[in-house]
């Protein structure tokens, strides 16, 4: 099983997701301490703020200025920026975020838990399976009481 | 490990139950007296399956090792977190008997109270039987919630969307300063079990600047959640604001709940002076002279604001935070003798108060009338049976003999003697005089004036049942206090 796993931790770090790589068996492995493991996470903060920064550069240099009346306004996501901040707006919306927190979080806990199935066994199966019902009871309860209808 | 599986009984069967409850709720919404039904039977069935975990012998559960269960040492088994289990369900049964005529009277009956219910009621069993800091906090922050949205079960009523967004808005904020204690005492010794927290601390193995500003974090935390004095603020608005059973529900078994996590956590961060350290650290005799001083000025705080409330809901949320005071002391003397002391003491006040409050929801009219003390004037006459058993509350309330209330104060104040905090019961004593005045003038109200041209109307319903309980209770337990001492003699 042990192989097994590196062999998809290979994998992964050809595709540039390298969890291997920062886990405990690696540091014993290659004998580096916890903090020269954390160099590669500068390069790529490096890394990233140097790009964003080039591009910002070449826009500048390169990019054409049309100005147009709308350009000029606030930003404001692409809504009207003149009127009243305190509008009422429908509490569908409200449903929809809670709703899409909810299963936010459930694909957040269950990745790690699909990356490493084969190492955890039963146990965390039968959890992840008791955590599933249970958030399929409230999707059950929010169709059912009407949380999802639009209209 | 099939003695796991018996002895996690009551945490399996009630999560079931709230599954349940919540897809009977979905396909049977419009069947109002299914979810009571559904409610009612599962918590007796919880309570059924926690009597029998109580049965099996502590050497059986100590024989456990941590390591193999699939619990992995999170959770306690038996004693104190199947007793409490118990209580929670009594509290709950208790609760919804008398919510089903309120509600109906209010014409908001809804099948989501009783999940919420549920909810709650599996929050505090998960704080009962935690062993590990995440899941208290885990079981703290269900119960919490639960809360949050039964504060505000009368959606349309200003007074309960006031009280549920206090609740929630200053709840959140107490929910945080715990989660900072839980990280820092994670931080100082490395660990989140509580036993082995006990262990480092027993070992003088941790960091104690980090150790005292977690401590002192988790117990602004812990305070909110019981409603001790300098974080009671919120309790008089969201239980004069909340439904009425909710009320009853939330101030007894809610405080009851926070309570048992104090134990908990008291009993893993404080040693007990013989034979687990050799010197008693700083932070510990600080830290509990710290709680010592809440205590008393919470009772104090509590019972003076009490006197001068006109309405009687008010003046029962004061008394509830001047009780927080009292079952502090049992904290205070750190001992298992107080520890037993608060079991009891948390025993007798949930039927007490829970008896008042239904009495209360029994004789309210549209959420907010007859509720004043004077409305209560010569209630005898008209409603002999009622005004009996709210005297007989009040004198329990109040802590005079032959009642369960007399019992619970005598164990804490005994236990803080023992432990030397002679200053603290001079000063539990006290208020409890004062307490006095409050509790009998409700009486004098009801026995001695002139009763009103309008006389109130009462019909009960299943609510008799929870009034009879709890009366028998009362008077059971302030009888036979035996009965709960020999049970909860071997917990600690």
């Amino acid at each position: 099983m042990h192989i097994n796993h590196l062999f998809i931790n290979q994998k992964l770090d050809k595709f540039g997701i390298g969890l291997y790589r920062y886990s405990n068996n690696y540091l014993l492995e290659k004998n580096i301490t916890v903090l020269e493991s954390y160099l590669p996470l500068i390069f790529m903060v490096v890394f990233g703020f140097v790009v964003a920064l080039i591009f910002l550069i070449l826009s500048e240099w390169l990019g054409a200025r049309r100005s147009t009346a709308g350009k000029k306004t606030t930003y404001e996501s692409g809504m009207e920026p003149v009127g009243t901040a305190r509008e009422r707006f429908s509490i569908k919306f409200y449903m929809v975020a809670v709703s899409f927190i909810v299963f936010d979080i459930e694909v957040v806990f269950m990745y790690p838990w699909a990356v490493q199935m084969s190492q955890l066994g039963l146990t965390a199966f039968i959890s992840m399976m008791v955590f599933i019902i249970i958030l399929l009871a409230g999707l059950y309860y929010e169709i059912k009481k009407g949380g999802l209808k639009w209209d | 490990m099939p003695l796991e599986l018996q002895l996690s009984l009551p945490l399996i069967l009630i999560l079931i139950l709230s599954i349940k409850i919540v897809m009977v709720d979905a396909k049977f919404g419009n069947n109002k007296t299914l979810g009571f039904v559904t409610a009612l039977a599962g918590f007796i069935v919880v309570f059924i399956s926690a009597a029998f975990t109580l049965t099996i012998s502590p050497e059986a559960i100590a024989s456990l090792n941590a390591e193999e269960l699939y619990s992995k040492g999170t959770i306690t088994y038996g004693g104190f977190a199947a007793y409490f289990d118990m209580l929670f369900c009594v509290a709950a049964i208790l609760t919804i008997l008398a919510a089903l005529p309120y509600f109906q009277k209010e014409n908001s009956e809804h099948n989501a109270f009783y999940s919420m219910m549920v909810f709650a009621v599996a929050g505090m069993m998960l704080i009962a039987h935690s062993a590990n800091l995440l899941s208290l906090f885990i079981g703290i922050e269900i119960m919490s919630i639960s809360f949050y949205v039964l504060a505000g079960y009368f959606r349309t009523k200003e007074k309960s969307i006031e009280a549920a967004l206090k609740y929630f808005l200053l709840g959140a904020f107490a929910t945080g300063f715990l989660l900072y204690g839980i990280a820092l005492i994670y931080g100082a010794t490395g660990s989140l079990s509580l036993p082995e927290i006990l262990t480092k601390i027993a070992a003088d193995d941790f960091s104690n600047t980090y150790l005292t500003l977690g401590i002192a974090l988790m117990l602004i935390g812990l305070c909110f959640k019981v409603a001790a004095f300098p974080f009671h603020q919120w309790a008089p608005d969201v239980y004069t604001g909340a439904p009425t059973v909710v009320t009853a529900f939330m101030s007894t078994a809610g405080k009851a709940a926070a309570l048992i996590a104090f134990i908990i956590v008291a009993r893993a961060l404080f040693v007990i002076d013989i034979g687990q350290a050799a010197e008693i650290p700083d932070f510990q005799t600080n830290a509990i002279m710290i709680i010592a001083i809440i205590s008393a000025a919470t009772m104090l705080i509590g019972n003076i604001t009490a006197l001068v409330q006109k309405n009687i809901k008010r003046m029962l949320a004061y008394s509830s935070v001047a009780h927080a005071g009292y079952l502090l002391m049992g904290i205070v003397a750190n001992s298992p003798q107080g520890w037993e002391g608060i079991i009891f003491y948390a025993t007798a006040y949930l039927f007490m108060q829970i008896g008042a409050f239904i009495v209360l929801s029994v004789l309210e009219r549209k959420t907010d009338k007859n509720l004043d003390l004077d409305d209560y004037s010569g209630i005898s006459k008209s409603h002999p049976f009622l005004a009996a058993i709210m005297a007989i509350f009040m004198f329990s309330l109040a802590g005079i003999p032959p009642f369960a209330g007399f019992f619970g104060k005598f164990l804490l104040f005994t236990a803080a003697i023992d432990a030397g905090f002679t200053w603290l019961t001079i000063i539990a004593v006290i208020s409890s005089m004062i307490s006095v005045y409050f509790y009998i003038g409700l009486i004098v109200y009801m026995y001695f004036r002139k009763s009103n041209t309008y006389p109130l109307e009462a019909d009960m319903g299943s609510a008799k049942v929870t009034l009879i309980i709890s009366t028998a209770c009362v008077v059971i337990l302030g009888i036979f206090p035996s009965l709960i001492i020999n049970l909860i003699n071997n917990f600690f």
